[in-house]
């Protein structure tokens, strides 16, 4: 059965601006330990109903985060992360809405062997949809 | 037993009005006050009833429903309000759209509040 977290990972997994992302480096929650950057991984913090009636309009509110060695690189994928989060139906969820709230930074801390962490562009928007 | 929204639903004018986040709807009968000069207590008799409905809706100019709302707006016309609470349990009542209200802002959906005025006899059913 679709979900919201598999509707958005499959917006993000079709999306042609994130096309050099491959699949297995689009994750919900976690990043493989052996993945590959740049990745992608995503949460859905907040889910709640908005509406009566029997179908109901829904909104979600997401955390994604882009994974890059470096900070240019991460803030680099700003501009194809907005291009992917669009309306339209994702595994067959109807998502009717998209509200891009954000974006930021993080700095990777530098160091040496399992010291060292990569640079994430954290985005934040909002999606309004319907099962 | 309680009723869940999600059974819930809110008609104008025969048309289901759909994205509707909140229905309200407030009825009034003011008592009228009898006090006569020299009583050392108020009185009061039944007034007469009335209400008005209120309806918050996440806009959207392509709903039949929302258009429908509109229309009744720049038109003037009243149309049957109809609130379902649940099935068989209804409130019905002729209704003027009195206001618009649209909002657009930046991180949210667009939202409109609408307000109407319930005209003669409210029906539970």
């Amino acid at each position: 059965m679709a979900t919201i977290e598999s509707a958005i990972r499959a917006m993000l997994t079709g999306a042609a601006s994130l096309s050099e992302f491959s699949n297995n480096s689009i994750t919900h929650g976690y990043r493989p330990q052996d993945g590959t950057l740049p990745a992608i991984t995503f949460e859905v913090e907040r889910d709640e109903r908005l509406t009566i009636g029997s179908s109901p309009l829904r909104s979600a509110s997401v955390e994604l985060r882009v994974i890059a060695s470096t900070t240019l690189s991460a803030s680099e994928f700003r501009d194809d992360v907005q291009s992917a989060v669009v309306a339209g139906t994702h595994d067959t969820i109807v998502i009717e809405a998209v509200e891009w709230n954000g974006s930021r930074v993080e700095v990777g801390t530098a160091g040496e062997g399992d010291e060292a962490e990569p640079a994430e562009l954290v985005c934040d928007f909002t999606v309004y949809y319907k099962e | 037993m309680a009723q869940s929204s999600q059974v819930a639903s809110l008609s104008y004018g025969g048309t289901t009005i759909a994205a509707v986040g909140t229905a309200s709807i407030s009825l009034a009968r003011p008592a009228m006050e009898t006090t006569e000069i020299g009583s050392a207590v108020q009185s009061f008799i039944s007034g007469i009833y009335g209400g008005t409905a209120t309806l918050d809706i996440f806009y959207d100019q392509g709903s039949t429903g929302h258009i429908a709302l509109e229309s009744a707006f720049t038109g003037g016309t009243s149309a049957s309000l109809v609130l379902t609470v649940a099935t068989s349990q209804t409130l019905t009542a002729n209704a003027y759209v009195t206001k618009f209200d649209i909002n657009a802002q930046a991180g949210s959906v667009t939202r409109a509040s609408i307000e109407f005025q319930l005209t003669g006899s409210i029906t539970f059913a």
